[in-house]
């Protein structure tokens, strides 16, 4: 007898989750509207997935004045900079991308940087054009500096060593000597000043971690964006069941003797099989972004996982609430407070203050903690 | 029309649509509060936020020049307060969570650098919050870059001047001048630079960003539900019964489109009093242009729900175009962040148009560009209503029959 309630159950739930698809598919203008949606889903990830490395970094404009040596490779050396995102050009072109707000500040390297330098003298070589109250522009200053700052130092040293009294052999000339100093700088005692721990507190103790890349807070915030879609996903497709209700269908239904339970679990798996195109396509970007396959698979369960989650407060909603406006309504406050929560999580302690416990319980702000330790 | 219009404002006060627009107004005006207490909490010092230790071990001069430079450097201190202390206080802090990072400067650091061994500082980093383990290591990767400088050319002094045969002293004596001096050139490294503050520009912080977006994804959302109205007063045959009575069409959506413009202009500018009340000041013009824009997300939603047959269609439309315009229109991302190709198609969503006038806008800044937007939301508002009125009209029996 049991085992016939057992039966009865999962054949229920067989035919709700068959009979929720079918209604899916058979709708033509909703395919379209969930294809297109999720082509558009795959390009945005698919694109900021793979320019995290670049665009995980402070956008700056830079203005190169001089031809000389010595600004060629400061150039160099601020384009390989982890920390900024350059963009050449020239004042006017870079002013205007300033203003627009597709830049942080302008770094404009003068026209006699290499002669100063190599005279020692350092003051004003590089102007940094900001807005007023902007405290970035002296980080940027900073990191700056640092592209900078061999060159400083070599300058002065050859200086000190111009100073010391004749010996018994030869003084190097400026050229060997620059050739010595830079000998010693590919040399592996001088490779790090600061020797970076990474350290997780886990259940067991500490552990360190591999070293954190700048990408990881831009991916952070994909996968904010990502569980934002997923949710609104869950939104509409849970919306037929509020509209169901509406229409008598649910009540209809339960007169076949087919229980709660089983409506519950069919819909519930049916919105699941919807979500895997989205969660998908979101692990395998994430994956081609990063360059580890293997982080596919655990992106793609988390995601999928929070997208049931999701379908479960909605299915909640759709039950509660009795019509399709109030459910829309407090569907979209829902979805913006839980995508906002999804931000602050990235942002606690440095913008916002820390969270309370029960905004850290929120679905986003674990989803995208698990996201993180994946990444991790 | 007019008596459609007079009806719709009517029905507005009856049974429970009087309750959600109360609901809507009190919204708004709790929205406004919290926006007047937001900036507030963004004054809070943020160098209360990451806390970081110091364990010196090292007496040298040089090494309380490079602790004075964490504690006393006006950008470092905006971010971090520094706590400094003996390792086995420091380190429980940290196990405790109360700190995000601590590092160890060693015993003989600073003679290291004079006397050629390599003694790096030791800094451990806490990833209980990855984004401030991001700041923490950028902010320590510049300084890597001047004692890496620094160490580099004292010791190739050193070596240069006992390869030309000069006695040991001697060198010693160049290399711990030339140690001094660079430190003190790297204290000092605010003289390269010549910061100019760029005239008429006004960077936009986050907050604003992100609240003027907020602001946005709200009247869409507004927006949409007069959408799930025109569809519900469809479904019920509403309109087949307007229309038997000689309302086209066109009509009955400019009807709509001027009663739900009017409607959320009104709640809109409920919620600017309010933040007038409580102390943020927003320009007429800023508010004007945020309306226009109000209005061509009601036009827009009452063409997709004149577009679609089914309530569910057209939810699932509208959802999706208001979070992906959004994404696109980098209301969740930042411009300056958003990659090249999406930079390219966000100039084509109304939500860019959005954020990209509004702050200029709201600082006086007039261009002639803005009129033409202006106008261009003017006829997209146009052309949308004409498209609603004439797909509504080819299939207008059809639904009826169908709902």
């Amino acid at each position: 007898m049991k085992m016939r309630k057992r039966t009865g159950f999962f054949s229920d739930v067989w035919c709700q989750l068959v009979l929720r698809l079918k209604l899916f598919l058979r709708d033509r203008a909703t395919v379209a509207v969930f294809l297109i949606s999720a082509a558009c889903f795959l390009f945005c990830m698919a694109d900021l997935n793979l320019s995290a490395e670049e665009k995980a970094s402070i956008p700056v404009g830079l203005v190169c004045l001089d031809e000389g040596e010595k600004a060629v490779s400061l150039t160099e050396e601020l384009k390989q900079a982890s920390a900024l995102y350059v963009t050449e050009g020239s004042y006017e072109e870079l002013e205007e991308r300033l203003f627009d707000g597709l830049l942080r500040c302008i770094i404009v390297i003068e026209e006699d940087y290499t002669k100063k330098l190599q005279k020692g003298n350092y003051r004003n070589v590089v102007s940094i054009y900001h807005e007023e109250s902007d405290q970035v522009a002296s980080v940027i200053g900073d990191i700056v500096a640092a592209g900078m700052m061999y060159d400083v130092c070599l300058a002065r040293g050859y200086k000190a060593y111009e100073k010391l009294p004749e010996a018994e052999q030869a003084k190097y000339t400026k050229e060997e000597y620059k050739a010595y100093v830079g000998s010693l700088l590919g040399a592996e005692d001088f490779d790090f000043a600061f020797e970076f721990r990474f350290v997780e507190n886990t259940a067991g103790g500490q552990e360190e971690t591999k070293p954190l890349e700048n990408s990881l807070f831009y991916r952070q915030a994909v996968a904010a964006i990502a569980a934002m879609l997923m949710t609104l996903l869950q939104l509409t497709t849970m919306a037929v069941l509020q509209l169901e209700r509406q229409q008598g269908i649910t009540k209809r239904r339960l007169l076949t003797s087919m229980s709660k339970g089983a409506v519950f679990t069919g819909n519930l798996l049916a919105n699941t099989v919807c979500s895997v195109l989205l969660a998908l396509l979101f692990a395998f970007s994430v994956g081609v972004g990063i360059k580890a396959a293997e982080k596919i698979f655990p992106i793609f369960l988390i995601s999928l996982l929070f997208s049931m989650g999701m379908a479960v407060v909605y299915y909640i909603l759709a039950q509660c609430l009795k019509s399709v406006l109030a459910y829309q309504i407090f569907g979209a406050v829902w979805l913006l407070v839980s995508g906002i929560s999804g931000f602050f999580y990235m942002a606690e302690g440095i913008l916002v203050p820390e969270l309370p416990g029960l905004i850290k319980a929120l679905p986003n702000v674990v989803y995208l903690d698990y996201f993180t330790r994946l990444l991790l | 029309m007019g008596a459609i219009l007079k009806n719709d404002f009517r029905l507005l006060w009856s049974g429970k649509r009087a309750g959600i627009v109360i609901a809507l107004v009190l919204l708004l005006v709790v929205g406004a509060a919290l926006v007047s207490w937001l900036p507030q909490e963004q004054n809070a010092p943020a160098g209360e936020r990451v806390r970081i230790g110091v364990v010196n071990q090292d007496e040298s001069l040089y090494a309380q020049m490079i602790v004075g430079y964490f504690t006393e450097n006006p950008v470092f201190t905006a971010y971090v307060s520094v706590i400094i202390d003996e390792e086995d206080t420091i380190r429980q802090q940290f196990d405790a969570g109360e700190l995000d990072m601590y590092m160890v400067i060693p015993k003989d650091f600073a003679d290291s650098m004079v006397y050629l061994e390599h003694l790096p500082i030791q800094t451990y980093i806490s990833t209980a919050s990855t984004t401030k383990a991001l700041l923490l290591k950028n902010l320590m990767e510049s300084y890597v870059e001047y004692i890496t400088a620094v160490e580099v050319n004292c010791v190739a002094l050193y070596d240069a001047a006992r390869a030309i045969g000069l006695p040991k002293t001697t060198a010693q004596t160049a290399n711990e001048k030339l140690t001094l001096e660079l430190i003190l050139l790297i204290m000092a490294k605010d003289n390269f630079f010549e910061k100019q503050v760029v005239e008429n520009y006004t960077a936009v912080r986050l907050v604003p960003y992100y609240l003027h977006e907020f602001c946005y994804l709200l009247a869409a959302f507004l927006a949409l539900l007069a959408g799930v109205r025109f569809q519900r007063e469809h479904h019920a045959g509403i309109y087949r019964r307007l229309a038997a009575m000689g309302h086209s069409a066109a009509a009955i959506l400019l009807e709509k489109q001027f009663f739900y413009m009017l409607l959320l202009t009104l709640l809109f500018a409920v919620l600017w009093g309010a933040l007038g009340v409580a102390g943020v000041t927003i320009s007429v013009a800023a508010f004007g242009y945020f309306c226009l824009n109000v209005w061509f997300l009601c036009a827009l939603m009452l063409c997709l729900a004149a577009a679609f047959q089914k309530l569910q269609n057209y939810l699932l439309a509208s959802n999706m175009v208001i979070l992906l315009g959004a994404i696109l229109g980098g209301g969740l991302l930042p411009l300056m962040y958003l990659p090249e190709n999406m930079e390219k198609i966000a100039q084509f969503m109304p939500n860019y148009w959005f954020l990209k006038q509004i702050f200029e806008i709201e600082n006086g800044v007039m261009k002639q560009e803005q009129y033409i937007v202006f106008g261009c939301f003017g006829v997209a508002i146009l052309l949308l209503l004409v498209i609603g009125a004439v797909i509504y009209r080819k299939k207008e029996g059809r639904v009826y029959e169908n709902a």
